[in-house]
């Protein structure tokens, strides 16, 4: 069990699942993010290889009664996510060159401060091919935000469901079919040829 | 002085533009970096589908401040009339010949065709057309900042010049009465 009573399957749980035709494994966002995160999660992603993992938040501190209901998704979610973006930007990568990676929610509009990271110290590396972001209830103005840093072809359009229905981008034909198939294609490249086969 | 992209090393797009510097790069800095990028076609040659029956884009580098991309043209590919919005772009041909063309309000464009080793640059005013002029082309292209959205023109029937904004994904081509 993890540190909140959620099951934490090991690797052989992974490979079976892989095998059950799982396209892929999903994890916490604050688990990734954690300062033992990579380490802990190793054993896990060495098992998918080439296929992909989607990022998505975990357990909250369970302060939901006190809160509107929005605040979670806006303000705990998009925290976590933030958090796992940069982890993985910090070490993720360079530890797993191969995996393709999708956060979702626009990754809670981490790539957005690329700016501030490189004033601090950090380094400007080329946009990562491999790492993908979801649009979850995000509409056109932050999505469009995302691709001005990010460029248009590791955005994936997705959903909210069930809390909030997938939004129609205001974009150009062009860019809804990069985010709409050529972009989740690549992402799942790996999966939609084995289901092919 | 010579350019430090004339040195051998490094060998990847990004090591290239970090000589040029982490920043927005002007029109001279972008031509260097195609030309530079251009003499290496390791970087961009399996990127290329010569066996391709259509114009193809190939998004070879993006970081903070610059893209660079390898288009293989096609005869009779045209962009149309367009913009960069807030880039500027520098090109490089490679192979073939394009003509580029300048728009001009109540005189003939301003045309002038870029045979392969040749360079020509744009800055983020300019509205421009490119033409593919031989039987195939290929080209080196370097966008600072990054390309986000682009301009796209159209002449309405009463000849209004309409400008449509467009993701840089959008293939260019000839729009409306332009595409005549």
């Amino acid at each position: 069990m993890g540190d909140r009573g959620h099951p934490r399957p090991g690797p052989e749980g992974a490979d079976r699942g892989l095998d059950r035709g799982a396209i892929g494994l999903e994890v916490a966002a604050d688990a990734l993010a954690a300062r033992d995160g990579l380490d802990r999660l190793a054993p896990l992603l060495e098992v998918l290889g080439d296929r992909p993992l989607l990022v998505h938040p975990g357990p909250t501190a369970g302060q939901e009664a006190l809160r509107p209901m929005w605040w979670t998704p806006t303000v705990d979610y998009t925290a976590q996510l933030n958090a796992a973006w940069w982890a993985w930007a910090d070490r993720g990568r360079a530890r797993f060159p191969r995996l393709p990676v999708c956060f979702v929610a626009l990754a809670g509009l981490g790539p957005l401060h690329a700016e501030r990271q490189r004033a601090r110290g950090g380094v400007d590396t080329p946009v990562d091919p491999l790492t993908f972001v979801e649009t979850s209830s995000y509409g056109t103005r932050a999505v469009d935000a995302v691709l001005r840093v990010l460029g248009v072809d590791v955005i994936c359009h997705g959903s909210d469901r069930p809390y909030a229905e997938s939004v129609a981008l205001d974009l150009d034909s062009a860019a809804r079919h990069a985010l709409t198939y050529a972009n989740p294609a690549r992402l799942l490249a790996r999966s939609t040829q084995e289901v092919g086969t | 002085m010579t350019s430090p992209l004339a040195h051998p090393e490094p060998t990847t797009i990004h090591g290239l533009r970090k000589l040029v510097g982490d920043r927005i790069l002007t029109r001279g800095e972008l031509e260097a970096l195609v030309a530079a990028v251009s003499a290496r076609p390791e970087l961009w040659e399996p990127r290329i589908d010569r066996r391709s029956g259509q114009r193809m884009y190939a998004s070879l580098h993006r970081d903070a401040h610059v893209d660079v991309w390898a288009i293989f043209w096609r005869p009779g590919n045209d962009t149309g009339w367009h913009d960069h919005d807030i880039s500027s772009g520098a090109v490089h041909v490679v192979q073939g010949a394009l003509t580029n063309c300048g728009l001009r309000v109540g005189v003939l464009d301003r045309r002038r065709t870029h045979r392969a080793g040749e360079s020509f640059s744009f800055d983020p005013t300019q509205i421009h057309r490119l033409m593919c002029e031989t039987d195939t082309a290929i080209s080196i292209h370097a966008y600072s900042a990054p390309l986000w959205r682009l301009g796209q023109y159209t002449v309405d029937a009463d000849g209004s010049l309409r400008r449509l904004s467009v993701s840089y994904a959008d293939e260019l081509r000839p729009l409306g009465v332009f595409a005549a």
